[in-house]
C-alpha cells in the first residue's frame, strides 16, 4: 500500500508542477487512433473546498490550445506491442499538438484503453478516536482498507473512495467534522497490467516528456460521455473503441466498475476484410461509408463497388449489396455488445437505481447501433457524445474522442484518490524527520 | 480511423532529431536566441571582420572627414565677411585683430562664445554681440565704453567710464581736454563720487584743474593758482557745499589762499600764501604799534 502511495504521489507532484506552469498534454493511446491535446490552465479561480487533495482538487478552467490525431501504430488492444512504432506515433501526435499550440509541453497525462483493467470494491473501517471525523481519520480509514491480493504484475491506477459510512448513516461524500464512533469507507480500486504502464512510460520518456498521470480509458470516457445526473443516479458507459470496448459503471459520480472487452471497431473491419475478400483499407472504407447493423429491403438493392487493384477484372469489379455488408458486421457488433452485457452483469449493474446505458466511441457511429444495443442491453440506451470543452476544434468533438476529452477533464478536475490523503503516522514507514513534521502539523 | 486506399507512402512521424529540434524551437529562450540573438551575432561578426582591416578603417575615416568638410564648406555655412558695428574707424582694426578670423571660414569652426569673451576683454568695449547673419556675414555688435574721466596714473593717462572701468589710453592730455582729470591711486572704485564732485564744482568749473585722491581715502580738489580744497573722507559733498557757500559769501577762493581745509567739520581752516602771511604779519605789527 505504501508503495502505491509513493509512485502515485510522484506522479501527482509532476502533475502539480505541470499545472503550475499552466500547460499539460493529454495523450490518448488508442488502438486505431492516437490523440494529443495541449491544455492551458487559467489562474486558479473559485477554489471550492473539497474533500481530500485541496489545492490540487480544482484547477479552475482550462482551454484546449492544441489538438492532433494520428493513426496509431504498434498498439494492439490498447497495449503497446511495437515500442518504436508507438514512439513514432506519439512523436507525430505530440509534435502536431505542440505546433498548433505553439508551446512546448513537458508533462503528459496518458490514458490506456487496454491492459486488462480489473476493478475491486474494497471496504475499510476504523473507530474514531475523538468522536468526530478529522482529516487524519479519513487517511486512516483509507489506509486501513484491506487491499485484495491483485497479483504482482498489476498496478493500481484508480483508488477512489466512493462512499463513506458513519455508524449507520451511509451515502456520505464528505464526512469530515461529523459526529460518530465508527467510520467505514467503500473504495473502488482499478488495477491494470504493470507492463502496459511501463511500456507507455518508456515511450513517453523517449519522446523527452514526463508521464504525470495515468488513467483508464473506461473511466475517462465515462467522465465525458455521461451527463451529471447519469453519473449520480447510476449509468454505464460503453466506449466502443478501435481495438477494445471499455465498460464503466458510474454511481454517485464515482466509477464503481471498469472493465473492457478485447474487441472493437477494428475487429469489425477485419471481419469485413476476411468475409468479403477485400483489403483492410477497403474494408475500413466500406464500413465507414456504407456500414450498418439493421438490414431493410432496400439494402438488398443498394450495391457497393468493392474495388481492388489485383488486375483480375472479375475480382476488382465485384459488387456487394449492403445487406451482405450488414450481415458481416452485425454478428460481430452483437458479440461485442453481448460481451459488454456480460461485464455489466458481472458488475451488478442490475441493482443500480437507474440503468441508463450510454454508447460512445468511434464504433458507436455505425447507423442503427442504438436499436441493436437496446435489444441486447435493455431499453435504456442512448448514444453519447463527449461534452464540449473550451477551445476544442469541431473535428475533435465526435464520440471517438470521448476518452480523450474525459482525460482532459480528469486532468483539470481530478477526483479524490486515496493517495491524495495523508497516510496516518504509524504507517508512514521509517522517516523520523517527516514523521515529526507531520506530528507537529497535525497537533498544532 | 485508418486511411483508406492510400498506399503507405512516407512515414508521417518526425525523426527524433527533428522532434527535438522542434521542441527546442518552442522553448522561449532558444526561440529568442535563434530569432534575435543569431542574426545580431552574425551581423556583429560580419561588421567586426570588415572593420578589422586598417585600410577599411582609413577609408571610413577619410570618407567621414570628406563628408564633414563637404557639409562644412557649403556656401550656406561659409562666413564671407565680418561687419563690426558700433566702433569708431580707428578701433575697427583692433577688434579684427583681436578676433583673428581668416575669412572665408566655415561657421562650424567659429567659437562664438570664446570670440565674444575676447572682444569683451578689450578695455574700451563694454559688451559685444556676435551673430552669424544671413548671406555669410559675421555681425559683431560692439558697445563701447564712454570715457568720462581722464586718470593720470603711473601707467600714463587712462580714460575711465562712469563705472570706473578703463576705456582707453591717452598719449597727451590735450587729446581730451573736455574730460575732467583725476589722479591718485585707487580712484577706479570712486569714479562716481568724482563725477559728482565735478558736477558740484560747476560754478567754478573754469578754475578746476583736477581731483586728487589722497591716501586712497579722500579727495583734494586742485584749482588753478595751486589752490587746494581738502575734502573730508565722509560726506565730502556737504563739505564742498560749505566751501562754495563761503566762496559765494566771502569770495574766499579769489583771495590769496593756498589751502581750504574742511576736514574738520566744525570749522574751515584756511592757509594763506607766503606773501599774504607776511602782509598779515606786517599789518598786525602796524596794528599793535598803533594800539600802543
Amino acid at each position: 500500500m505504501s508503495y502505491l502511495y509513493e509512485t502515485q504521489r510522484a506522479m501527482r507532484q509532476k502533475r502539480q508542477a505541470a499545472l503550475q506552469r499552466g500547460l499539460v498534454a493529454i495523450l490518448d493511446v488508442g488502438t486505431t487512433k492516437m490523440a494529443c491535446m495541449v491544455l492551458q490552465f487559467d489562474a486558479q479561480t473559485g477554489n471550492a473546498p473539497r474533500l481530500g487533495a485541496g489545492g490540487l482538487a480544482s484547477h479552475g478552467s482550462f482551454r484546449v490550445i492544441g489538438v492532433a490525431t494520428t493513426r496509431s501504430r504498434g498498439v494492439r488492444f490498447g497495449e503497446v506491442t511495437a515500442m518504436v512504432e508507438t514512439e513514432r506515433a506519439i512523436r507525430t501526435v505530440v509534435q502536431g499538438a505542440q505546433k498548433m499550440a505553439n508551446v512546448r509541453v513537458d508533462h503528459v497525462i496518458a490514458c490506456l484503453a487496454g491492459a486488462e483493467p480489473r476493478s475491486y470494491g474494497v471496504a475499510g473501517a476504523v473507530a474514531l478516536e475523538n468522536g468526530n471525523v478529522s482529516d487524519q481519520d479519513i487517511g486512516r480509514v483509507l489506509a486501513g482498507c484491506d487491499i485484495p491480493d491483485y497479483g504482482t504484475g498489476r498496478e493500481t491506477v484508480h483508488a477512489m473512495p466512493v462512499n463513506f459510512t458513519l455508524d449507520h448513516r451511509s451515502g456520505l461524500t464528505d464526512p469530515r467534522g461529523q459526529i460518530g464512533n465508527r467510520l467505514s469507507v467503500d473504495m473502488h480500486l482499478l488495477t491494470i497490467d504493470t507492463q502496459a504502464i511501463e511500456n507507455l512510460l518508456k515511450c513517453v520518456k523517449r519522446c523527452d516528456m514526463e508521464l504525470a498521470g495515468v488513467a483508464s480509458a473506461a473511466y475517462t470516457s465515462g467522465m465525458s460521455a455521461l451527463v451529471e445526473d447519469e453519473q449520480e443516479l447510476g449509468a454505464a458507459c460503453i466506449d466502443l473503441g478501435g481495438g477494445t470496448t471499455s465498460v464503466s459503471v458510474f454511481l454517485k459520480k464515482h466509477m464503481i466498475y471498469g472493465d473492457n472487452v478485447r474487441m472493437g471497431g477494428a475487429s469489425v473491419t477485419s471481419d469485413i476484410s476476411k468475409g468479403l475478400q477485400v483489403t483492410y483499407q477497403t474494408a475500413e472504407r466500406i464500413k465507414t461509408l456504407h456500414g450498418g447493423v439493421i438490414a431493410t429491403s432496400i439494402d438488398d438493392r443498394e450495391m457497393i463497388e468493392v474495388g481492388g487493384d489485383t488486375g483480375d477484372y472479375d475480382h476488382d469489379r465485384r459488387r456487394i449489396s449492403r445487406a451482405e455488408l450488414i450481415g458481416v458486421m452485425r454478428p460481430r457488433l452483437e458479440e461485442i455488445l453481448e460481451n459488454a452485457r456480460k461485464c455489466l452483469d458481472a458488475s451488478g449493474f442490475d441493482h443500480l437505481p437507474s440503468q441508463r446505458i450510454v454508447l460512445t466511441g468511434g464504433a458507436s457511429q455505425v447507423p442503427g447501433l442504438e436499436s441493436l444495443a437496446s435489444k441486447i442491453l435493455g431499453q435504456n440506451v442512448r448514444l453519447g457524445r463527449p461534452i464540449r470543452i473550451q477551445g476544442l476544434p469541431q473535428a475533435a468533438t465526435g464520440p471517438a474522442f470521448a476518452s480523450t476529452i474525459g482525460l482532459a477533464m480528469h486532468a483539470a478536475h481530478p477526483q479524490d484518490e486515496c493517495w491524495d490523503f495523508d497516510l496516518p503516522i504509524e504507517r508512514m514507514g521509517g522517516r523520523p524527520l517527516k514523521k515529526a513534521m507531520r506530528w507537529f502539523k497535525d497537533n498544532w | 480511423m485508418q486511411q483508406v486506399n492510400v498506399p503507405m507512402r512516407h512515414d508521417p512521424a518526425p525523426s527524433r532529431v527533428k522532434y527535438k529540434l522542434h521542441r527546442l524551437w518552442l522553448t522561449p529562450f532558444y526561440r529568442a536566441l535563434i530569432r534575435t540573438g543569431l542574426p545580431i551575432a552574425f551581423i556583429l561578426i560580419g561588421a567586426f571582420a570588415y572593420l578589422r582591416d586598417p585600410a577599411v578603417q582609413q577609408k571610413l575615416v577619410m570618407s567621414f572627414n570628406n563628408a564633414r568638410t563637404t557639409i562644412e564648406q557649403r556656401p550656406e555655412f561659409m562666413i564671407q565677411q565680418m561687419h563690426i558695428q558700433g566702433v569708431p574707424e580707428s578701433f575697427d582694426k583692433l577688434v579684427r585683430d583681436t578676433l583673428n578670423v581668416n575669412l572665408p571660414i566655415s561657421s562650424f569652426h567659429l567659437d562664438l562664445e570664446a570670440m565674444k569673451a575676447r572682444v569683451d576683454n578689450i578695455d574700451a568695449v563694454e559688451t559685444a554681440n556676435l551673430l552669424i547673419g544671413s548671406k555669410g556675414i559675421l555681425e559683431v555688435g560692439v558697445i563701447m565704453r564712454v570715457p568720462v574721466l581722464v586718470w593720470r596714473s603711473d601707467e600714463g593717462l587712462i580714460l575711465l567710464d562712469a563705472n570706473g572701468q578703463k576705456s582707453g589710453q591717452l598719449v597727451s592730455r590735450l587729446q581730451r581736454t573736455d574730460l575732467p582729470l583725476i589722479t591718485g591711486a585707487g580712484v577706479q572704485d570712486h569714479s562716481k563720487q568724482a563725477l559728482e564732485i565735478f558736477k558740484k564744482l560747476s560754478p567754478i568749473s573754469g578754475r578746476v584743474r583736477g581731483l586728487m585722491r589722497v591716501g586712497e581715502r579722500r579727495w583734494d580738489v586742485v584749482l588753478d593758482r595751486n589752490q587746494v580744497l581738502k575734502l573730508p573722507e565722509d560726506q565730502p559733498m556737504a563739505a564742498l557745499g560749505r566751501i562754495l557757500a563761503l566762496h559765494r559769501a566771502q569770495d574766499i577762493l579769489n583771495r590769496d589762499i593756498t589751502v581750504v581745509d574742511v576736514r574738520d567739520g566744525r570749522k574751515p581752516i584756511l592757509r594763506l600764501s607766503e606773501p599774504a602771511l607776511d602782509g598779515l604779519k606786517k599789518l598786525r605789527v602796524v596794528a599793535s604799534e598803533e594800539g600802543n
